[in-house]
């Protein structure tokens, strides 16, 4: 099955994921100081899981397998005034580190770029095949 | 050849006005050739008709992604000058047999 347009496919689902990746790294930094949530608690930053997608012997494609919450503990900054603070004074911030979340995108932005580049050598390739013979 | 040459025309064909395939597979020669052009042909469209539908998905703004709608649409080019690509050089051989003096 494996032919010239297996290399697009495989590039379109790298970037399709990395897009999803951008999309939650924005949802992150979007929410660094939600502490409203619906199921309660403040905003707990989010990642997604990335799976291998069986296509041909030794080619895989990829795909987001679920996106799921960071479990480590909400950072507690010190607000009586706030009105989500707990009986101590101490409102729960989101888990997000800014700095992380900018390295994040922008590995999601290199990623991105390089599966594109994927797909532009398949047109190369497919354009140099094509011109066998006319020189 | 009338319908490689509609082809180098570059028409994009609906497959409701081209005629039902009347090919069958046997082992004559000449019949393969008919088939093998009649199957790229059809297949040239198809990817054609992708393209189309993903440009009309993503400017209607259906939720279709930026990347595969450009996909869809190098993979209906490459197909597309790699089926000219063949039918021109069928066409050379052919016109050279039939500049051979006898």
């Amino acid at each position: 099955m494996s032919n010239l347009f297996t290399a697009l496919r495989v590039g379109a689902q790298g970037m399709t994921a990395q897009r999803t990746r951008l999309n939650t790294t924005a949802s992150n930094i979007a929410n660094v100081q939600t502490t409203r949530t619906e199921e309660g608690g403040p905003y707990k930053r989010q990642d997604p899981i990335f799976q291998t997608v069986g296509i041909d012997k030794g080619v895989d494609g990829v795909r987001v397998d679920q996106v799921i919450e960071d479990q480590a503990e909400p950072r507690l900054v010190y607000d009586p005034g706030h009105p989500d603070s707990n009986a101590d004074g101490y409102v729960a911030m989101p888990n997000v580190n800014l700095v992380e979340e900018m390295v994040n995108m922008i590995t999601a932005q290199r990623a991105y770029d390089a599966n594109a580049s994927t797909i532009d050598t398949v047109k190369k390739m497919a354009k140099s095949a094509l011109a066998i013979g006319d020189g | 050849m009338a319908q490689a040459a509609s082809v180098v025309a570059g028409v994009a064909l609906n497959p409701k006005t081209l005629a039902p395939s009347t090919v069958t597979s046997t082992k004559d020669p000449a019949e393969m050739f008919h088939t093998a052009l009649d199957r790229a042909l059809r297949s040239v469209n198809e990817f054609e008709m992708e393209s189309t539908q993903a440009i009309d998905d993503l400017s209607s703004g259906k939720a279709v992604s930026l990347h595969d709608t450009m996909i869809a649409v190098e993979k209906a080019d490459i197909s597309q000058r790699l089926f000219m690509g063949v039918t021109r050089r069928a066409v050379e051989a052919y016109k050279e047999m039939m500049n051979m003096q006898i």
